[in-house]
C-alpha cells in the first residue's frame, strides 16, 4: 500500500467489517470468540487485496475458496473417523471446534472474496453500498414507529452513554451515514485498483479545505438537529404516553393521536426526603410538571403564568422560589431530590413547589439534579366533604378562566345527565369519575380520525370511549366545567409508591401521565383521575428493581458510576464455558496459524529447490523473482506491455532488465531452454538474485520487514507455484 | 444522428449509478421512512442534500468557473524524441477553478489515432497556472498533432460528470523519430549484381559490404572472382577497400508499417550505405513518389507519411511500381525491400509479398528482402512462409 488514501481505504474497510461482525454478534450471539473473528476478517481483507493484485480470474478465486472449504470438511470428516475417547467428550469437542472453525473460515472467505471484488471492480462499491444499507436498516428496523425499547443495542448504548434513546439512534444513523460518506469518497479514487496511477495534482489551500469542511459539517449538523427536532415532538408524545413537556404559553404538551411507543426507559429517580404517610392518593403519587387550563378554541392550552402560580414551568437547571400559600389547609412540607436521566424542559415535583434548587451534578450519569421543596397535600379523603369548589378569593377573570366551558355543549349535557341524581358538586364529580372508570377502554392507540381543528376528545367521549389518560383528563375537565367545577388538566408523572424502594421512586417514560384537577376551597388543586376497568393495551410494566438498586447506588456522593466490569465475578452472568475458545488460548492459535502459514509458504516460494527438471526449476525461480518484485511494489501496470515495463523499470528503478528479459522470452516465444542452459542460468540467477534483492530497498530494516511480510503472505506461495510459465 | 447522441451525452451528466441510488432512496422514502425509520430518514435526507449540493455545484462549476479553461503543452524540441522511449513534457492548465469535492480528469488525444495521454486529475481552486510534469511513450514514429484536450469534471464520489473538450489554439505536435538501428548484420550487396548470380548466404560472407564490381584491367588478375567468371563468363573483381567514387545505385523501398522496426533498420542501413559512398534512392510505404537520397530526407518522409503506411497490397504495389518505373528510366543496381517480420505473419500479406516479388522478377529486378526481426515472431517460419527465390535476410532489430 503505497499512499495514505490506500491505507485509509483499507482501514475503513476493516472498520466496516468489524462493525458488521459486532452488530451481528449483538443481535444474534455468534458463539465464536469475537476477537478471533476480528483478526480473521482483517486477514481476509488483506488477502483479498493481495489476490486482486494477481492476474487471478474470478473463477479461479472462487474455486480456490471453494476448495478451501471442501478441504476443511474433508479434514473433519477424516478426524471423525478416528477412534476418539467417549469419556472425555472428544467427539463433542471436535464438533464444537469444527463449528468454530467453520465460522472463522466463512468470515475469512466472505472478507476475502468481497475484498477481491472491491479492489478489482469499481461497481462493487455501489453493490456493497446498497447491500450494506439494506442489511443495516433491517438490523435496526425494530425501532420503527419509535419502538426503541424493542432494540437492545439502542437501549444499551443509551444507558452506557447516558443519552436518550432518540439521541442514541440519531447518533447511530449519523455515524452510519458518515461511514457511507467516507466509504464512497475514498472508494471513488482510482488508487484502489492495481496499476492504475492517474497523476493527481491538488492545489487546494488549507483555508479552502477548512471552509468546505465547515460548510459540510454545518449542513450535516443542521440536518441532524432538524431531524432530531422533527422526531423529538412526535417521539416524546408517543414514548411518554402522549404527554410531552412543552413549556410555551398557548400550546398543549399533549398528544391525542397515539401514545403507542411508551417505553420503560428510565427517565428520572426521585428520592423523597422523609416519609409521606399522609398522601391522600396512596398508593399513587403525582409529580406535576405543567397544567393546561386556557380553552383555546376546542382545546386546552398552557395559560399565562398568573393563572397557575403553583405551576412553575422552571427548567431543571434553573432556580425557582415562591411564597407559601397560607390560604391552604392540610399541607405539609416534603423535600424531593430529583435525578433526571433524560432531557426534560420543565422541572416536576409533587404539588405545589415552593422552591426548586439545582444540585451538584458530575454529568456522567444524570442530565440534571435538583431539589424541590413542596407543600404537599396531607388530608384524608373525608376532608373533601362539605367543601366548596373554587376559591372565593379568586378574581372574576380567574373564575372565568377555570370555568370556561367547552363550545361543544354535549359535554355539559352529558355531565348533567350523569349527575342529575346527585346534590353536591363532589358527589357529581365522583359520579362522572365512576362513569368514565366503568365505561372507558384504556388503549394507547385509539385510532380516532380527526382533523387539526377538530376536538380530539369528542370522538372518545361521544364515540367508542377508547382512549388514554389525555382523553380521560380532558373529558373530566370539560364535564367538570360544564357543572361549574373549576378544573384544569395537569401533566407530569404518576407512579405507584408500592414499587418504590426506601423512598426512591424510579420514573419511566410510561409513567408519563395527564390527569384532571379541580380546585377545592382551602385544599387547593386536587387530583381527579380514573383507572379504567377495561384495558385494551397498556404500557404499564413492573419497575425494574435491579435498575433502581443500581441507580440508588449512584445517588450517594462519592459512589463510582456503574463500573464497566460490573458482574465480572458474578456467578451465572458469564456465558463462558469450557468449549469456548478462551482469549488466553487465542494467542496460541494465532501463533500456530502464523507458523503453519510461514512453513507452507516457505516451501511453496522455494519450490525451485525441490528435485524437479532444470527447466521447471528455472521457471519457478523466475516466478519467485516476479512475485518478490510485486511484494516490493514493482508492478506491471494494467495494459503495460512487457517491453514498456522493461523500459520503465530500467529508467526508474534499479536495473533488473536481464531477469525480466529472460522471463519475457519464456512467456512469449517458443524459447526452450535445454537442461544445460537451465542449470547454468539457475546457478547464475541464484547469485544475481541475492544481489538484486539487496538493491531493491536501501534501508536494511525495511528490506528485512518486507521479506518477512513476503513470506507471511500466503498468496505469494500460491502465486509462485500457480503462475503459468 | 451522431449530433443527437452527442447532445444527449452532453446533458447526461447524472451517471447511471446515481440513478440507481436515487431509486433506492425513493424506495427508502416510501417504505421504511413511512414507518418512522429514523436511520433511513437521516440516510435519505443526508444523501439527498449531498446529491443536491453536488448537482448544483457541478453546474456552477461547469458554467461559471471553468469556461475559460485552457491547456498548453511544453516540451523540449531541441533533442530528438524517439518512439518507445519516455518523453518528458509539462502540461499547463490555466483558469482551472475546481470547487472542493470536485476534480477535473483530463487527458489529450492525437489526430489520426486512438492513442491518448494518461489521465491527469486536477483539484484546486486557484488562478495560478497548474503544471503537471509527465512522460509519454509513443508507440511509433510520426508527427503527432494534439487534436484536443478532453476533460471530465466530476465530483469526488463519482455521482455527476460533465464532459468537455478544448481544441488547442495553436497547433501542438510531437516529432517522434524511429531510432537508428545499430544492427550488426547487413546484407552484402554487389554493386553490379546480375540475375543468375549465386549469392553466398550473408551470414557466411566476409569483407566489406561492397566487395564485387566489374573488372577493370587496373585491378590486376588476382582480384578476379574466377568462380563467378566460370558460371557467368563475366569478369568480376573483388575489392577490399571501398572505392573512392560511388560505383552503384542502391534502390531501397522501405515497406515500413507503423511498427518502427523496419523504419529504424532502414535508417541504419542507409547510413551505412551512404558512408560506403553509394547512391541511394529511397521511397517508403504511403508515399511512393517521394524519393529521398539521404538519411535525413528519408527520416522526414518516414515521419510524415506514417499515417498512410498501411501494409496492404495497394500501398505496397504503388511503392514498388514507382521503383519499377525508375528502373526503366535509369537502371539501378540493387533493390532492397525492408519490411517488418511481424507484417509477414498473415497469409494475406505473405501472398501479397510473393506477388510483388514475382512482379519485380517480371521486370528483371531481383530484390533483396530485408526483414526486421522483432523477437516476437519466429524468423525461420517467416522465411519458410515467404519461400521466394530472392535473398531473404532477417536481422534482430531493437534499440539497445
Amino acid at each position: 500500500m503505497s499512499n495514505i488514501r490506500e491505507v485509509l481505504i483499507f482501514i475503513l474497510r476493516v472498520i466496516i467489517f468489524l462493525a458488521l461482525i459486532k452488530a451481528i454478534d449483538s443481535f444474534e450471539t455468534i458463539g465464536t470468540n469475537i476477537t478471533l473473528l476480528f483478526i480473521t476478517s482483517i486477514f481476509g481483507i488483506w488477502a483479498g487485496r493481495k489476490t486482486s493484485e494477481t492476474n487471478y480470474s474470478i473463477k479461479k478465486v472462487l474455486t480456490l475458496n471453494f476448495f478451501l472449504i471442501i478441504l476443511t470438511y474433508i479434514l473433519f470428516w477424516a478426524l471423525n473417523l478416528l477412534p476418539l475417547s467417549v469419556e472425555s467428550y472428544s467427539h463433542l469437542k471436535l464438533a464444537i471446534f469444527e463449528n468454530h472453525l467453520t465460522t472463522i473460515l466463512a468470515t475469512f472467505v466472505i472478507c476475502q472474496v468481497s475484498s477481491f471484488f472491491y479492489y478489482k471492480f469499481a461497481v462493487t462499491t455501489y453493490i456493497e453500498l446498497l447491500a450494506g444499507t439494506i442489511f443495516f436498516l433491517n438490523l435496526l428496523s425494530a425501532h420503527r414507529n419509535y419502538r426503541f425499547d424493542l432494540l437492545n443495542i439502542v437501549s444499551e448504548l443509551a444507558w452506557k452513554l447516558g443519552l436518550e434513546q432518540l439521541t442514541t439512534i440519531i447518533i447511530i444513523a449519523a455515524v452510519f451515514f458518515l461511514i457511507v460518506f467516507f466509504y464512497l469518497l475514498l472508494s471513488s479514487a482510482t488508487e484502489r485498483f492495481k496499476g492504475k496511477s492517474d497523476k493527481t495534482v491538488s492545489s487546494f489551500s488549507p483555508i479552502q479545505i477548512s471552509l468546505s469542511a465547515i460548510v459540510l459539517v454545518g449542513l450535516y449538523a443542521l440536518l441532524i438537529n432538524n431531524l432530531y427536532n422533527y422526531h423529538y415532538v412526535e417521539v416524546l408524545s408517543k414514548i411518554r404516553n402522549g404527554v410531552n413537556d412543552e413549556a410555551k404559553e398557548g400550546v398543549s404538551p399533549l398528544n391525542f393521536h397515539s401514545g403507542l411507543g411508551g417505553s420503560s426507559q428510565a427517565t428520572a429517580v426521585v428520592r423523597l426526603e422523609g416519609d409521606y404517610t399522609t398522601n391522600p392518593y396512596t398508593p399513587l403519587i403525582y409529580f406535576r410538571e405543567t397544567a393546561v387550563s386556557k380553552l383555546a378554541g376546542k382545546q386546552l392550552v398552557i395559560a399565562n403564568s398568573r393563572f397557575n402560580p403553583d405551576v412553575n414551568l422552571t427548567h431543571p437547571e434553573s432556580f425557582f422560589t415562591q411564597k407559601q400559600d397560607f390560604n391552604l389547609d392540610f399541607r405539609e412540607p416534603l423535600n424531593q431530590s430529583i435525578f433526571i436521566l433524560t432531557s426534560h424542559k420543565i422541572a416536576f415535583s409533587v404539588d405545589y413547589p415552593i422552591s426548586i434548587v439545582k444540585l451538584k451534578n458530575d454529568k456522567t450519569r444524570f442530565k440534571s439534579v435538583y431539589r424541590a421543596y413542596s407543600m404537599v397535600p396531607a388530608f384524608s379523603p373525608s376532608e373533601m366533604e362539605n367543601r366548596e369548589f373554587g376559591n372565593p378569593n379568586w378574581s372574576l377573570d380567574l373564575k372565568e378562566h377555570f370555568l370556561a366551558k367547552h363550545p361543544d355543549t354535549r359535554y355539559e349535557s352529558l355531565a348533567k345527565e350523569l349527575t342529575k341524581d346527585y346534590d353536591t358538586k363532589l358527589e357529581k364529580a365522583r359520579a362522572i369519575l365512576e362513569y368514565l372508570t366503568n365505561k372507558s377502554i384504556y388503549t394507547l392507540q385509539p385510532g380516532h380520525e380527526s382533523k387539526i381543528d377538530d376536538d380530539p376528545v369528542a370522538p372518545y367521549l361521544f364515540g367508542d370511549l377508547r382512549g388514554y389518560c389525555v382523553h380521560f383528563a380532558h373529558a373530566i375537565t370539560y364535564m367538570f366545567r360544564g357543572l361549574g367545577i373549576p378544573s384544569r388538566v395537569a401533566t407530569g408523572y404518576m407512579s405507584d409508591l408500592s414499587q418504590s424502594k426506601d423512598g426512591h421512586i424510579l420514573l419511566r417514560m410510561n409513567d408519563r401521565h395527564a390527569w384532571a384537577e379541580a380546585y377545592i376551597d382551602k385544599l387547593g388543586w386536587i387530583v381527579f383521575d380514573i383507572q379504567p376497568k377495561q384495558v385494551e393495551s397498556h404500557a404499564e410494566t413492573p419497575v425494574d428493581a435491579e435498575l433502581l438498586d443500581e441507580l440508588i447506588g449512584m445517588l450517594d456522593p462519592g459512589e463510582e458510576l456503574l463500573p464497566q466490569d460490573l458482574g465480572r465475578d458474578e456467578p451465572g452472568l458469564s456465558d463462558e464455558n469450557e468449549f469456548n475458545i478462551k482469549t488466553a488460548n487465542l494467542l496460541k492459535i494465532i501463533l500456530w496459524i502464523i507458523v503453519l502459514v510461514l512453513i507452507l509458504n516457505f516451501i511453496l516460494i522455494n519450490a525451485y529447490k525441490l528435485p524437479l527438471s532444470a527447466d521447471k526449476k528455472l521457471k519457478l525461480l523466475y516466478s519467485k523473482l516476479l512475485v518478490k518484485l510485486q511484494s516490493f511494489n514493482i508492478l506491471r501496470k494494467e495494459g503495460e506491455s512487457f517491453a514498456n515495463f522493461k523500459i520503465r523499470i530500467k529508467f526508474n528503478e534499479k536495473d533488473i532488465f536481464k531477469e525480466i528479459e529472460i522471463l519475457d522470452k519464456l512467456y512469449y516465444s517458443n524459447y526452450q531452454l535445454s537442461d544445460k542452459e537451465s542449470l547454468g542460468l539457475l546457478k547464475d540467477e541464484k547469485i544475481e538474485f541475492k544481489g538484486f534483492v539487496s538493491n531493491l530497498e536501501e534501508k536494511k530494516w525495511l528490506r528485512v520487514l518486507k521479506t518477512i511480510l513476503f513470506y507471511l503472505n500466503p498468496v505469494n506461495g500460491i502465486k509462485v507455484v500457480g503462475r503459468k510459465v | 444522428m451522431k449530433k443527437l447522441i452527442n447532445t444527449i451525452n452532453y446533458f447526461l451528466w447524472i451517471r447511471p449509478k446515481t440513478f440507481l441510488i436515487a431509486v433506492f432512496l425513493i424506495y427508502l422514502y416510501f417504505f421504511p421512512i413511512q414507518q418512522k425509520d429514523i436511520v433511513a430518514n437521516l440516510y435519505v435526507l443526508a444523501f439527498l442534500i449531498l446529491l443536491s449540493v453536488l448537482s448544483i455545484a457541478i453546474l456552477i462549476n461547469k458554467i461559471f468557473l471553468i469556461e475559460n479553461l485552457n491547456f498548453k503543452i511544453e516540451h523540449s524540441k531541441n533533442l530528438k524524441d524517439f518512439s518507445n522511449t519516455p518523453i518528458t513534457y509539462s502540461l499547463k492548465i490555466t483558469e482551472c477553478k475546481i470547487l472542493p469535492l470536485f476534480r477535473l480528469k483530463t487527458f489529450f488525444e492525437f489526430e489520426n489515432t486512438d492513442f491518448k495521454s494518461s489521465n491527469f486529475i486536477v483539484k484546486g481552486f486557484s488562478k495560478k497556472e497548474v503544471s503537471i510534469n509527465s512522460e509519454l511513450i509513443f508507440p511509433h514514429r510520426g508527427i503527432w498533432n494534439v487534436k484536443s484536450f478532453n476533460y471530465e469534471l466530476e465530483d469526488s464520489f463519482g455521482f455527476f460528470r460533465r464532459k468537455g473538450k478544448v481544441v488547442p489554439k495553436e497547433s501542438i505536435s510531437f516529432d517522434i523519430y524511429p531510432r537508428v538501428s545499430s544492427a550488426k548484420k547487413f546484407p552484402i550487396i554487389s554493386s553490379i549484381q546480375k540475375e543468375g548470380e549465386a549469392f553466398q548466404a550473408s551470414e557466411h560472407r566476409k569483407g566489406d559490404p561492397l566487395d564485387l564490381k566489374a573488372y577493370h584491367p587496373s585491378d590486376g588478375l588476382k582480384k578476379i572472382a574466377w568462380k563467378i567468371y566460370a558460371r557467368s563468363g563475366e569478369l568480376i573483381s573483388r575489392h577490399q577497400e571501398p572505392s573512392m567514387n560511388p560505383e552503384g545505385t542502391l534502390a531501397v523501398c522501405v515497406l515500413a508499417s507503423k511498427q518502427d522496426a523496419a523504419a529504424s533498420l532502414s535508417l541504419g542501413y542507409l547510413k551505412k550505405a551512404i558512408d560506403s559512398e553509394m547512391y541511394v534512392l529511397v521511397n517508403s510505404l504511403g508515399a511512393p513518389n517521394e524519393f529521398s537520397f539521404n538519411v535525413k530526407d528519408t527520416e522526414d518522409n518516414l515521419l510524415k507519411n506514417v499515417w498512410n503506411s498501411e501494409f496492404n497490397f495497394k500501398n505496397i504495389e504503388l511503392a514498388i511500381d514507382s521503383h519499377i518505373t525508375r528502373n526503366k528510366e535509369r537502371k539501378y543496381d540493387n533493390l532492397v525491400l525492408i519490411l517488418n517480420d511481424s507484417d509477414c505473419i498473415s497469409e494475406e500479406n505473405v501472398k501479397n509479398i510473393k506477388n510483388i516479388v514475382s512482379k519485380l522478377k517480371d521486370n528483371q529486378i531481383k530484390p533483396i528482402m530485408f526483414l526486421a526481426y522483432t523477437e516476437t515472431v519466429n524468423k525461420e517460419s517467416i522465411k519458410e512462409a515467404l519461400n521466394t527465390d530472392c535473398q531473404v535476410i532477417s536481422e534482430v532489430n531493437y534499440y539497445e
